[in-house]
């Protein structure tokens, strides 16, 4: 079973590298599902988990032509995967160092708006991404980064926690970037 | 979660998909660093009259030079091994095993300096400068070929740690020239011995692993299209 997978893998892989198409996307339909339970068994915190696992396919699109058809193709997928999960957590990490000192400096918690809603200042390509984002998402990042609210001010504004406008606002931002990265990847033809 | 389902990712990466060319073998890539280095030592000795002392029994006979040289073929070999390796995902244990075995051969050289250093009569400083930085820059001109196929070799794979792919493949392509340099030298000062030849891996891992991480990023297939 592990073995006919993995030389199905292989193929597809080899094919995707020859530019067809059909090959690489039956290869990318088998590898979510796969992905998935990877890369949640590992994670702390599952609520990125399909974060990772989509960071893991740009991964794998940017770097197929580093998989020699001669090597088994799964610890290759499996190094991609890992070094994906590391560049999550090490951005958890930042992000909550960078979260702790701004509350610290005070500078999360201004009192009053800084600016006034600019969303038409915005680039296209980043009012497409923010027009993309849930709800709930959109809102947390307009009211924090657009209309410069403080996070208590825009927690109240959204009828939520601290805590939980402030998941909002990095789920969208973290989305965003992801949209503007495939658009470019779109744009540049892989 | 994100604005975008996983699923609709996919329908934006397999469109347009251009065919890649597979990366090289390692061991082909080993081979071509390892060519490109004889050639630049052929004819760098060509051109300047320096060629290794090799035939020579008295270069043989001296153990620090021995000890010397058995270091920087092992930093040279390991380094260039890790960086290789590195940018091959599955290939991590190759990478680490070259990168412990150049920091071990790194510090068996840092020994050896300190063993000519304290083994050898004093030396003059003008001379000290002038004879180390000669042979320091002779390695450095001597590793260009090798990291320059290195850094195109990184630059079609997918390394994850760059400043460490770039400073192992610095590091094993100056250990390559200073290989190169200790079996030309006849100069046989302590300080030379560990400034113009014992560092030199060290010194260009140190300084040269940004520059190289530039260069392996502006040539990868992705910064060449856009």
């Amino acid at each position: 079973m592990g073995d006919e997978r993995e030389a199905r893998w292989r193929n597809w892989m080899v094919a995707a590298q020859a530019g067809e198409t059909p090959a690489y996307e039956k290869l990318l339909a088998e590898l979510i599902p796969y992905l998935r339970r990877f890369v949640q068994r590992r994670l702390l915190n599952t609520a990125t988990a399909e974060d990772v696992v989509q960071n893991v396919l740009i991964s794998i699109h940017r770097a197929r032509g580093s998989y020699r058809a001669e090597r088994r193709f799964t610890p290759w997928l499996h190094a991609i995967a890992r070094n994906a999960i590391i560049d999550q957590a090490r951005q958890q990490v930042r992000r909550s160092h960078r979260e702790i000192s701004l509350e610290a400096d005070g500078v999360a918690e201004p009192s009053t708006p800084a600016v006034e809603p600019t969303s038409e200042r915005l680039s296209p390509e980043l009012e497409g991404a923010l027009h993309a984002l849930p709800d709930a998402q959109r809102e947390a990042v307009e009211l924090i980064h657009l209309q410069g609210y403080s996070i208590a001010e825009a927690a109240e504004r959204a009828g939520a926690t601290k805590a939980a406008l402030k998941v909002r606002a990095h789920r969208g931002y973290r989305a965003m970037r992801a949209h503007i990265e495939a658009l470019r990847l779109e744009e540049g033809g892989g | 979660m994100t604005g975008r389902s996983t699923e609709d990712l996919v329908q934006q990466l397999i469109r347009n998909l251009p065919p890649v060319k597979p990366i090289a073998r390692l061991r082909v890539a080993a081979v071509g660093v390892v060519a490109l280095w004889v050639v630049a030592v052929v004819a760098t000795g060509w051109m300047t009259g320096k060629w290794p002392r090799l035939g020579e029994a008295a270069f043989w006979a001296d153990p620090i030079t021995l000890a010397i040289l058995l270091g920087l073929g092992a930093v040279a070999a390991g380094a260039v091994v890790a960086a290789l390796a590195s940018a091959v995902p599955g290939r991590e244990r190759l990478a680490r095993a070259g990168g412990m075995g150049a920091g071990i051969a790194a510090i068996w050289l840092i020994g050896c300096g300190l063993w000519a250093v304290g083994g050898s009569a004093s030396e003059s400083a003008g001379g000290l400068f002038a004879g180390s930085a000669s042979c320091l820059v002779h390695a450095l001109v001597l590793a260009i070929p090798a990291a320059l196929a290195t850094s195109f070799y990184l630059s079609r794979g997918a390394p994850q740690h760059r400043l460490f792919t770039s400073g192992v493949a610095a590091a094993g392509a100056a250990g390559l020239g200073a290989l190169a340099v200790h079996t030309t030298c006849s100069m046989a000062g302590g300080f030379h011995l560990l400034l113009g030849h014992c560092l030199t891996p060290m010194i260009a891992g140190l300084v040269f692993a940004l520059p190289l991480a530039g260069l392996i990023q502006r040539w990868s297939p992705a910064a060449l299209e856009s």
